[in-house]
């Protein structure tokens, strides 16, 4: 949709939002960071009986006909983000959800538009973000610490396992090995041979922590945003589940989210990190479980590359993004093998050197 | 590579008439936009994918799998063992590959499995490494 037929679109859902017989929606700009939920930002603007002019600003986040992490399910994304305005994770109010297809297309839900910036990880010397060390090491603190405020919230009570992925009474391993082998399943039109390698010493060297936690299951460079040197924004909540916490420090930590730097996201040693997150949560992270889940984590962030180019080859979008992601994710499955000492080309028959 | 070349050179064209020239007002360079559409057009039905890159990839699966199954031959009445070969290179190296990924998951389930994927997992690195080879770009490099 053009941006023009975004905003006619919108108008009469936000004005009943907001309460007024009408509002002019403009300004709308459709964001290109993202490869997977449609975000549309726009300025409602409206007059109130006495006069009074105002204006709003929206994020609109639309559910894709198809896209790197399909099937989606827009109506649990919107019940965790409802739980998770009453926590002390950040995360903008929500104005509602709309299941109807005929406004939008698909279904979307509009929450607050939020102010600030977005550092991303093909930026991350940017010294409007970065000025200095302190800074960078200053907003890496607050990246650990936001991640436990996340661990900390009670999911138990507020049954967010009923509409989440989670373990189910099982370990977090297995149903995370078995979540993604579902995903590439599905996902693959042709077999990726490496990938299945991946998973098959995913089995074999399953090792957890004995936690389980809302997980974002995203949690990176890329997916905050910093307002006054703070994070004051979490997005992308669409791989969130029920799991171990293990796995998002592990996921923050995947060298496709560190660029050429060293450190964790591009923020933070991870030593640094690991110490900062037992300070706070007492789980002192265990090499083995920390390198399960880094393997997990590089054929996680592989699959949804594999996911879509296929989505491109079967005509269910037409953005070229996503097939030449069929060629970037030689790079993650590099990094993969690079993890699992696979480096050198093998003849057939080479030994298993992990 | 998960995209057959006619949908490739479809998407392109596809991309390039409806996304860019609506926001191309330069009439030298929207010239140059028709140019590739037309080219994308004409070379997609003289071009295919190189038949000695597919036969190598499919040659070296099936020796993995023969190797595998020589070493543990209860795997090869495993699901999805069943396909091979096919005239169309594509298609049999796509065969090829999804009986390296059937008997590697055969491997999971079955304790004498470590064995006979020793072969599997050598052919895996090679066929990474031969599709690196291959790159000329990423974003992710490093």
């Amino acid at each position: 949709m053009t941006p023009a037929e975004v905003a006619s679109a919108l108008q009469p859902w936000l004005a009943e939002r907001f309460g007024v017989d009408a509002v002019v929606v403009d300004d709308v700009e459709r964001r290109t960071e993202g490869f997977s939920w449609q975000t549309y930002i726009a300025s409602v603007r409206w007059r109130e009986p006495d006069g009074t002019a105002r204006r709003h600003d929206v994020a609109i986040r639309r559910q894709p006909e198809d896209g790197l992490l399909a099937p989606y399910d827009i109506e649990a994304q919107f019940r965790l983000h409802q739980a998770l305005v009453l926590t002390d994770v950040p995360i903008p109010p929500l104005i509602g959800l709309e299941l109807d297809v005929s406004v939008l297309g698909m279904p979307f839900y509009a929450m607050d538009k939020a102010v600030g910036v977005v550092p991303v990880q093909w930026q991350g010397r940017d010294p409007a973000v970065f000025p200095d060390d302190e800074t960078r090491r200053r907003i890496g603190l607050d990246f650990v610490d936001t991640l436990t405020v996340i661990h900390g919230v009670d999911w138990r009570t507020a049954r967010l396992d009923e509409y989440l992925p989670g373990p189910a009474g099982g370990d977090a391993g297995t149903a995370e090995i078995d979540r993604w082998e579902g995903f590439l399943n599905e996902a693959t039109a042709v077999e990726v041979p490496l990938l299945r390698a991946a998973l098959g010493w995913c089995r074999r060297h399953r090792a957890v922590s004995d936690r389980l936690v809302l997980c974002h299951g995203d949690y990176r460079i890329g997916n905050f945003m910093l307002a006054d040197g703070r994070i004051n924004v979490v997005f992308d909540w669409e791989l969130a589940h029920i799991g171990d916490p293990v796995e998002d420090v592990a996921w923050a930590g995947l060298r496709l989210f560190r660029g050429r730097s060293p450190l964790v996201s591009q923020l933070l040693p991870l030593p640094d990190v690991l110490t900062r997150y037992r300070e706070r949560t007492g789980l002192d992270i265990d090499q083995d479980v920390l390198r399960f889940w880094t393997v997990l984590g590089m054929v996680r962030a592989a699959a949804p590359h594999v996911r879509g180019a296929a989505a491109f080859e079967r005509g269910r979008s037409g953005d070229l993004r996503l097939a030449a992601m069929g060629h970037q994710t030689l790079h993650v499955m590099k990094h993969l093998a690079d993890e699992l000492g696979w480096t050198e080309p093998a003849t057939v028959g080479t030994a298993i050197s992990s | 590579m998960q995209n057959s070349l006619q949908r490739l050179f479809d998407g392109m064209a596809e991309a390039l008439r409806d996304v860019v020239m609506p926001e191309v007002a330069d009439d030298y360079a929207r010239a140059q936009i028709a140019a590739c559409i037309e080219l994308l057009a004409n070379v997609s039905t003289r071009v295919e994918w190189r038949v000695d890159q597919l036969r190598e990839v499919t040659e070296r699966a099936d020796a993995a799998v023969g190797a595998a199954v020589a070493l543990t031959p209860d795997m090869a009445n495993a699901p999805g063992m069943e396909a091979v070969g096919g005239s169309d290179a594509v298609v049999a190296r796509d065969r090829a590959l999804a009986r390296v990924s059937a008997a590697l998951r055969w491997c999971d389930d079955h304790p004498s499995g470590d064995d006979g994927a020793e072969p599997l997992v050598g052919f895996a690195r090679w066929h990474l490494h031969h599709e690196l080879a291959l790159l000329r770009t990423g974003m992710f490099r490093g």
